[in-house]
């Protein structure tokens, strides 16, 4: 959650602002990695802010998230600084690796955010393991795990969901079910319609909701972390959304049509949530102003920090790798 | 249809016979008396022989051996898998090759040590055995999606345990086989047991069969030590996966009786009542009674039955016992199909510290 100025906010106009944030700076990305200015891949979540908003807002400091390649929004609404957050996907020294590298492997400690590797699910055991950890010192703390509906045919789901259930941890796996593994349809992915269904075969709950829906994600979580918090046990969430771009930047996703992005896009989550200010009596065309210009300056400040800090100078490739090196 | 009557979600299971060799008519499958009291025999000379091949591990003549003490009638569904299926088992299938038709004296010779023993297996359409807990059923979905390609009629039925059921390996097995539509059946053999881990610390889910929702196919859960539940469910499952109408995964609820392998002591993680509260739903004591009321089983052709098995036991024994021992080298064949330079480098290495020592093989 954000430090400062935005706190002082009110909560509709805070998760407004953390949708658009979310957006700004994952549109940002994209353009500069056209434009050549950021090394390496970069997995656009455009569409997808009601997720990673929707389950990370409420958390508490001291709690775990695990995002995934398509969850930078989950870094931000997590508080961690979008400067340094920036810099880590320049590839800069300023950045959480040091540079080491670029996009999301690098976590942020102090921020309970945890880093992935490149394979996918492999970070559901680890959420586990952080679980199993505040269950047994009985801290009220919860781990939470984001993967796309693809991973959800990996064995590490599997172990990771059977091992939750039986221990009964306090983590919850929140499923981006996007439709798409890279070009791979859902129906060629698992022949049943909802990833959600897989719960029952770890003896926990699994719920479905519209992931374009930003308080569908939010109460599916309230609950999930409230059972969790009370030592209840795992829940799996599963949020149905659809990400606009192509898997990565060089992707042209010419495995879908026009008219599905168009439908999707008609359902966008953030006008979602404009309709919502709308209707609840505020002067939207205010809010999206206002918000419009602070999000932006947040970015262009951050792409400012990020393309003036130094970049690594390369031995520090060597370091920090092992706790002792080798 | 049984896989839809039987519903593991609502905590249904499939029992025709019970444990005092009761049928429930309703439900009585095509199964005549005769085949009944041939199925028993079989399993009667399979429990002999498990309990010989135990033995001779206390001899010191067999390295080491997973019995299958109790899961006879589970074992035994590998009668009902036609001649163009496939058999793809773990190491606890001592009972269930037995049945395909692999020689006892094969299983022996395997077990001492000496893989030649199960050489011929492919020729019964039955894939080497697997150690790696659950991975074969990755092995089964693959032979069946084979046969699928080429167009043939032919089922490959995949036996596990119930720890095996939290491999990964399972997991991207059943997810496969649910979204190609393979003919494959998965059997679970749930003896309540991995090693020393119990099924309710293996898993939250309250069966194993309600895993199948999660994959998009049907599974069910049956007695698995009423042969006649098993040969139902098999009869079923087979002619579904066979037809194209998806994978199937069967439950079979048992108790192993015996220990883990011949390395582990059970009574070191479950006491002796346990046992005892299992032991009347044995197997082969149901098939007794009901043969019995039947006027098909006399205590004197009883004797019969276990003086002809002990003979085709001591034979196996004697077969598998006089076979030359392998050559030290097998170790590095049969792996690749082609030689590889860096194992024959190891081999060479091998061969020349055997002559240097005296140059015997290390073989007693
Ligand atoms: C174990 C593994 N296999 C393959 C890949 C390559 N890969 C990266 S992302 C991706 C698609 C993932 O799809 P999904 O889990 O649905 O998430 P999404 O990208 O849609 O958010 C693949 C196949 C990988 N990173 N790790
Ligand atoms: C991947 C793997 N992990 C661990 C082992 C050691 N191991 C051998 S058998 C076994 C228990 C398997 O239990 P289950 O699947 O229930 O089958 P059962 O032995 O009861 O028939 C274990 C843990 C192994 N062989 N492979
Ligand atoms: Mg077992």
């Amino acid at each position: 959650m954000g430090e400062g100025w935005e706190r002082v906010m009110d909560q509709d106009t805070e998760l407004y602002y953390y949708l658009r944030l979310v957006r700004e700076f994952e549109d940002r990305v994209s353009k500069l990695h056209h434009q050549g200015r950021i090394p390496g891949g970069v997995y656009s979540g455009l569409g997808q802010e009601a997720v990673v908003v929707g389950a990370v807002y409420r958390l508490k400091p001291e709690d775990f998230i695990f995002p995934l390649h398509r969850d930078l929004g989950a870094f931000l609404v997590k508080g961690v600084d979008p400067n340094l957050l920036m810099a880590q996907i320049m590839g800069k020294k300023t950045g959480f690796s040091g540079g080491r590298d670029s996009f999301l492997h690098a976590g942020v400690l102090d921020k309970g955010v945890i880093g992935s590797t490149s394979m996918l699910a492999s970070s559901l055991p680890v959420a586990c393991g952080a679980a199993l950890k505040f269950k047994i010192k009985k801290e009220p703390r919860v781990a939470v795990a984001f993967f796309g509906e693809g991973a959800s045919s990996r064995g590490d789901f599997h172990e990771a969901a059977n091992f939750a259930g039986i221990h009964k941890l306090p983590v919850i796996f929140v499923c981006e079910n996007n439709f798409y593994a890279f070009s791979t349809p859902q129906s060629m992915q698992m022949a049943v319609e909802d990833v959600a269904d897989r719960a029952a075969g770890y003896g926990f709950h699994g719920h479905v909701c519209s992931g374009n829906d930003l308080f569908a994600v939010m109460r599916a979580m309230e609950h999930a972390v409230n059972q969790a918090r009370r030592g209840d046990g795992p829940e799996l969430i599963e949020c149905k959304t659809y990400r606009y771009s192509g898997h990565s930047e060089h992707d042209m996703a010419s495995y879908r049509t026009k008219e599905e992005l168009i439908e999707w896009e008609s359902r966008d989550p953030i006008q979602r949530y404009e309709f919502f200010l709308e209707k609840k009596g505020y002067d939207a065309a205010k809010i999206i102003a206002e918000t419009g210009g602070k999000v932006k300056a947040v970015v262009d400040e951050a792409v400012k920090f990020a393309e003036s800090s130094p970049e690594p100078e390369g031995p520090e490739a060597m370091t920090e790798i092992y706790a002792t090196p080798v | 249809m049984l896989f839809d009557r039987f519903d593991p979600l609502k905590g249904e299971r499939l029992e025709i016979m019970d444990k005092d060799g009761r049928v429930n008519e309703e439900l009585r499958p095509d199964l005549s008396d005769e085949r009944i009291k041939e199925l028993y025999v079989r399993m009667s000379v399979m429990r002999l022989a498990d309990r010989t091949a135990l033995n001779l591990q206390r001899e010191g003549r067999m390295g080491t051996y997973a019995p299958v003490y109790g899961q006879e009638a589970s074992q035994a569904s590998a009668a009902f898998l036609g001649k163009e299926d496939w058999l793809v088992p773990s190491y606890r299938e001592s009972g269930a090759l037995f049945m395909r038709g692999v020689s006892l004296s094969g299983i022996y010779r395997y077990w001492m040590g000496d893989e030649r023993g199960l050489i011929g297996i492919k020729d019964l359409r039955v894939l080497p055995i697997e150690v790696v807990v659950g991975s074969q059923p990755l092995h089964a979905v693959g032979v069946s999606w084979a046969m699928k390609l080429r167009g043939i009629k032919s089922v490959a039925a995949v036996y596990f345990g119930d720890g095996a059921t939290s491999e990964g390996s399972f997991h991207e097995a059943m997810n496969f086989a649910g979204v190609f539509n393979t003919p494959t059946v998965f059997i679970c053999q749930n003896n309540q047991f991995a090693i020393s881990v119990p099924r309710k610390v293996q898993t939250r889910s309250k069966s194993i069969a309600q895993k199948a929702n999660a994959y998009g196919f049907k599974g069910i859960q049956i007695y698995g030590n009423d042969i006649m539940a098993v040969y139902a469910a098999m009869k079923e499952a087979m002619s579904d996966a066979r037809e194209g109408r998806g994978p199937r995964l069967i439950e079979m609820l048992t108790y192993r009786f015996g220990p883990h392998t011949t390395a582990d002591d059970p009574t070191k993680y479950r006491d002796a009542a346990e046992l005892e509260k299992n032991k009347p739903f044995d197997p082969l004591i149901r098939l007794r009674l009901y043969l019995s009321g039947r006027g098909m089983w006399s205590e004197e052709e009883e004797y019969e039955i276990m003086d002809a098995a002990k003979a085709e036991v001591e034979k196996a024994v004697a077969i598998a016992e006089s076979a030359p021992p392998p050559e030290p080298s097998d170790i590095f064949h049969n792996t690749w199909k082609r030689e590889h330079p860096y194992l024959k480098r190891q081999e060479d290495e091998m061969l020349a510290l055997l002559r240097e020592t005296e140059g015997g093989a290390p073989n007693a």
